[in-house]
């Protein structure tokens, strides 16, 4: 899953997937803005079927937390 | 100039009936399906609203209007305007607590508001002795079905309109965080829309255009919903904000107003869609994430830089901007494909621009009548001579092109008595990436540039002296500066600047 989300972010801004890991921080170390996380925030909805929202992104922080929060929303 | 008499909100939905009939002229996603409703039907809709109004309420009152962008925003809104009652929109994510004191200084009555909002629409009830009636957007169909046409109510949407008494009051946050309510006639509110138009390919019958903005903002209001009525447009809602992308390829439009930032974000995708795939052009790419009409995106509430302007030219899009503030009644300039890619656009044909000390002040009939219960900030706002004061600094080119280059509120004024925008300053900084953050300020008699440095680009580029790197960035800007800007100082910090609510950096009293 990790792998996917990182598909996914490098979808929306320029960096390197090797630059991608669970410890990145979505908006200070990967430069996402608040519409490139509420597109991710779709895409994530589409393709793993949890709901997610742009909101979500305020305590999920890191590549890492999101793939705990879809983890734990699919229990 | 205006025309002799400005069209109402009502006037405006009878005559895109009777021009453009059946055709489309709101379109959105419901429960996965495309909706689309015609200049009739939101004409019918929003005079069975008004009707449901004008039975409930026995007297001229203020009436808030609560919810996301939505086909029955839209209706309830218009509703609203057409009954003769004053309009006054709010942001869906406003708190009960902040309600409750704007409702109570905006002498609220009635309240329209859509299902999400329920739970705090019941507790402004009970906290709001002002409040007496509510009504959700939910109830829309039964309102459509009592007060339709033929219904006993049918009379009541024919309304004398006294198009110079106050429409709508919308609440702008001011510069000391007090929330002003701006008071628009109805002439100021459509009076408006009614300019010359230097672009003759944009607001045309049926062309599409996608609203992706919060339509309790006036730019959006005025633009996506008014304005586009009057062309004829059909305008497609975005509803949700991650869903734009989905959108863009559902409803291919030609013409989209949006802020900076959504062009900065949209562009990232086509760099990285041309990174992927090298055989697509520049605007294969664009249309992969737009859609293959775009043409226009008109952007507007914070500054575009104008390498992203040309990045986009490139595409085949005109990203351009517009200026304006609900004070005057929105726009003060409009895009022009031929501007500067510096320029807030073309002024319009309704207002006049004067500089005083710099400042921009802009004299239109459409300026707001004042703030509502006020008196003393609506005088600060005009010069006696009756001009708006918009705090801007900035200059007009003889082919009436305006340029913004700051604040007045942040302007450094020098012992020798010159100006200086500290922005104007700032924003030469913005392409060296060695840059995280800057403030330019004065101090004692100097102009100091105060940095906070990007650590990535420290680290990945091995710098060891970095005021030494900041100073040789300097001294070149220094070189080809006007005396008075030249910056004397440099001071480097260790962590990031305070920042305001929405992260722009709170700036320091100037002490000069």
């Amino acid at each position: 899953m990790f792998e996917r989300i990182k598909d996914l972010i490098c979808g929306f801004v320029e960096v390197e997937p090797d630059e991608v890991t669970a410890e990145s921080k979505l908006t200070a170390d990967l430069g996402l803005c608040s519409l490139d996380l509420a597109m991710l925030s779709s895409e994530i909805e589409k393709e793993f079927g949890v709901n997610i929202t742009a909101k979500t992104f305020a305590t999920v922080k890191t590549v890492g937390g999101i793939v705990e929060y879809i983890e734990n929303e699919k229990k | 100039m205006l025309p002799s008499v400005v069209p109402s909100v009502k006037e405006l939905l009878n005559e895109g009936a009777r021009k453009f009939g059946e055709a489309t002229f709101i379109k959105y996603v419901r429960n996965g399906k495309v909706e689309e409703k015609s200049f009739i039907q939101i004409r019918d809709d929003s005079e069975c609203v008004c009707r449901m109004i004008r039975h409930t309420a026995d007297k001229r009152i203020h009436i808030a209007v609560i919810g996301k962008t939505s086909y029955e925003y839209l209706v309830f809104c218009s509703g609203v305007l057409s009954s003769g009652n004053v309009f006054v929109p709010f942001p869906p994510e406003i708190s009960v607590i902040e309600a409750a004191d704007l409702f109570e200084r905006a002498d609220i009555e009635m309240l329209l508001y859509e299902e999400a909002f329920a739970d705090k629409a019941e507790e402004l009830f009970k906290a709001c002795p002002q409040l007496k009636n509510i009504c959700c957007f939910s109830q829309a169909g039964e309102i459509y079905e009592t007060y339709s046409a033929s219904s006993e109510f049918a009379s009541l949407s024919d309304v004398q309109e006294d198009k110079e008494q106050c429409a709508i009051i919308i609440y702008t946050s001011g510069t000391t965080g007090v929330k002003k309510g701006v008071m628009l006639s109805m002439n100021a509110l459509v009076g408006n829309i009614m300019y010359r138009e230097y672009c003759t390919d944009i607001f045309n019958e049926g062309v599409v255009a996608l609203s992706v903005l919060p339509m309790c903002h006036t730019f959006c209001f005025s633009g996506d919903y008014i304005k586009n009525l009057k062309d004829g447009l059909q305008v497609c809602l975005n509803g949700e904000f991650k869903d734009i992308a989905e959108n863009l390829k559902r409803f291919q439009p030609k013409v989209i107003r949006i802020v900076p930032m959504i062009a900065q974000s949209l562009l990232g995708k086509i760099k990285i869609l041309l990174r992927r795939n090298p055989d697509l052009t520049p605007r294969e790419a664009a249309e992969e994430v737009y859609g293959k009409n775009i043409k226009w995106l008109i952007s507007g509430g914070a500054y575009l830089n104008p390498e992203l302007v040309d990045e986009y030219d490139k595409l085949g899009i005109f990203l351009r901007q517009g200026y304006g503030m609900t004070e005057v009644g929105c726009r003060v300039s409009v895009p022009d494909d031929g501007v500067a890619y510096e320029s807030v656009g073309r002024i319009i044909d309704i207002c006049e621009v004067r500089t005083q000390n710099g400042e921009i002040q802009v004299k239109t009939p459409t300026a707001m009548m004042g703030y509502y219960k006020m008196p003393e900030e609506t005088k600060e706002m005009f010069t006696e001579d009756g001009w708006v004061k918009t705090g801007d600094i900035g200059y007009v080119t003889e082919d009436n092109q305006l340029f913004i280059t700051g604040r007045v509120k942040n302007l450094i004024i020098l012992s020798s008595g010159e100006n200086v925008s500290p922005e104007a300053i700032e924003r030469k900084f913005s392409t060296y990436d060695i840059v995280e953050e800057v403030l330019v300020y004065g101090d004692g008699n100097k102009i100091v540039a105060e940095f906070y440095p990007n650590a990535d680009y420290i680290q990945a580029n091995n710098i060891e002296d970095i005021e030494a790197e900041l100073e040789k960035i300097v001294d070149s800007l220094n070189a080809t500066a006007k005396s008075a800007h030249l910056i004397s100082e440099i001071r480097v910090r260790d962590i990031p600047f305070e920042k305001t609510g929405p992260g722009k950096i709170k700036r320091y009293e100037t002490k000069i």
